[in-house]
């Protein structure tokens, strides 16, 4: 179950002399989450808050850019106990750099998460949001459902709690999503829901400890334009970490049925000897 | 056989399923003496290569995500109840998605197994029982919302997107080494301001 705690953030120093990296774009700590996901080959989660027209980009394309350093040395962590200085670090850069926008990591059952800290109460007032959008509490029928059917679920319980739109998506195409949830050779369902109101974030925590394969989440919130009001997806995908191939080039590979506890016997990929 | 006796599995359908022949292994631990190893040896057929065709239907869970077969050259073997697996290799990632996107970027997983002789469906249930024919892959997209929002700037733009992998095939060794069999083929996704195009190899299907 959710066991939340958050961070102090006490990493001024070694910020201030590490050699960093700036990452730059409408989501720079999505983009961190992603790549610290890929090299650290753990859960690291990211969300939104709900955007204010005042927060879409010039281009009208998603929200204002931003910057992040981080530094050099986090991507090359393999201690794993380092990982929440690391990522207090980042935060303390992000938070100085961006007074509109404060962020907190909390760790998770399944990882970390960046979550927005509730925003200034002058914005809060002009958006009518107080709260993130995987705070509110939302109640899911008990019902026996695919796994993708379960997230689906859980975003439909948030659009009908927030008033507008939470849609609910998987990076992966076709039935991936569903087999490497239910770790079944074939889409399974699986019966899952909620007794009572939980928080949305701790609803979907619970859901993916059932996951045979690790995921993670991405809440993008899609800020308001002239033409479109502004909507929320949540995205679910499994770990798409980095390792090398046999000829020792870098690939980004999806992290399968780590998570399996009674996973069928699947056909063994050949190895690379074979490979015509 | 190779000149050498080496076998080429791009020439022979045919091969002695992996192991090399009994050897003593000297046992590690505590007690003296010999345990023997020895892999299978029996015939294990593989195809040369298969052939995909639309189903002509689409996933019931899924509306745009197209439903495939493949037929395997067999020669004279019946490979029914063989087990198929997948192996992607993306050679061009989403072309869709774009900085600022709501949906993360796409990407196919490598987690499709089939048997031979038995097509089912998205729940898994049997549709059709062809011999040396494999199926449904279904491929395509899961969010339709998705798939709109991407739509909707390609019919802004008049360019298409999507993208593109090489999909290697492989089977099981009959208890032995499973082996990847044929050529890899390509699979594409893409979306233009008229709709969806999914090809699979040599067969494509739009939804419009």
């Amino acid at each position: 179950m959710w066991n939340a705690r958050c961070f102090l953030l006490l990493s001024f120093v070694a910020l201030s002399f590490a050699q960093t990296q700036r990452i730059t774009g409408p989501r720079p700590l999505g983009e961190l989450a992603d790549r610290l996901e890929a090299v650290w080959a753990r859960p690291i989660s990211y969300e939104e808050p709900v955007w204010m027209a005042s927060d879409l980009s010039t281009a009208g394309s998603g929200p204002r850019s931003r910057s992040v350093d981080v530094q050099v040395a986090a991507f090359q962590n393999r201690d794993r106990n380092q990982d929440v200085s690391y990522l207090g670090g980042v935060l303390v850069a992000f938070n100085r750099d961006n007074r509109d926008l404060q962020y907190q990591v909390i760790e998770t059952s399944l990882g970390f998460a960046f979550v927005p800290e509730k925003r200034p109460q002058s914005v809060v007032a002009l958006s009518g949001q107080s709260r993130t959008v995987l705070d509110e509490l939302v109640s899911v029928p008990i019902e026996t459902r695919t796994g993708f059917g379960h997230v689906v679920a859980i975003a439909e319980a948030l659009t009908a709690r927030l008033g507008f739109k939470v849609e609910a998506n998987t990076p992966i195409l076709g039935m991936g999503f569903d087999r490497l949830f239910s770790g079944t050779q074939f889409e399974s369902t699986v019966n899952w829901g909620t007794n009572s109101q939980v928080p949305a974030r701790e609803a979907l925590s619970d859901l993916l400890l059932m996951s045979a394969t690790s995921m993670s989440w991405r809440l993008n919130c899609q800020p308001p334009s002239n033409a479109d009001k502004a909507f929320c997806v949540l995205n679910v995908a499994p770990l798409r970490i980095e390792t090398l191939d046999q000829q020792g080039r870098a690939v980004k590979v999806t992290l399968e049925y780590d998570r399996c506890q009674r996973c069928p016997p699947l056909v063994p990929r050949p190895s690379q000897a074979t490979r015509r | 056989m190779g000149a050498q006796g080496q076998i080429y599995y791009d020439t022979n359908a045919y091969y002695f399923a992996p192991g090399p022949p009994a050897e003593r292994v000297p046992q590690q631990q505590t007690a003296s003496g010999y345990i023997s190893r020895r892999k299978s040896n029996r015939l294990c057929a593989f195809p040369t290569g298969e052939s995909s065709w639309a189903v002509g239907s689409w996933s019931s869970l899924y509306p745009y995500a197209a439903a495939f077969n493949a037929d395997l050259f067999a020669g004279l073997n019946n490979f029914n109840n063989r087990q198929i697996g997948e192996f992607n290799i993306e050679l061009q990632g989403d072309t869709c998605w774009y900085p600022g996107s709501p949906y993360s970027p796409m990407f196919v997983s490598s987690n499709g197994y089939w048997t031979v002789g038995t097509q089912r469906n998205d729940y898994g249930t049997p549709v059709s029982f062809f011999t040396n024919t494999y199926g449904h892959d279904y491929i395509g997209y899961t969010n339709t919302s998705a798939y709109y929002h991407y739509r909707s700037r390609m019919q802004s733009s008049g360019l298409q997107c999507g993208m593109t992998y090489q999909q290697n095939m492989y089977m099981d060794g009959c208890g032995g080494q499973s082996q990847y069999y044929g050529t890899p083929h390509g699979l594409q996704i893409y979306i233009n301001s008229f709709g969806l195009t999914v090809t699979r190899g040599n067969a494509s299907a739009n939804k419009y």
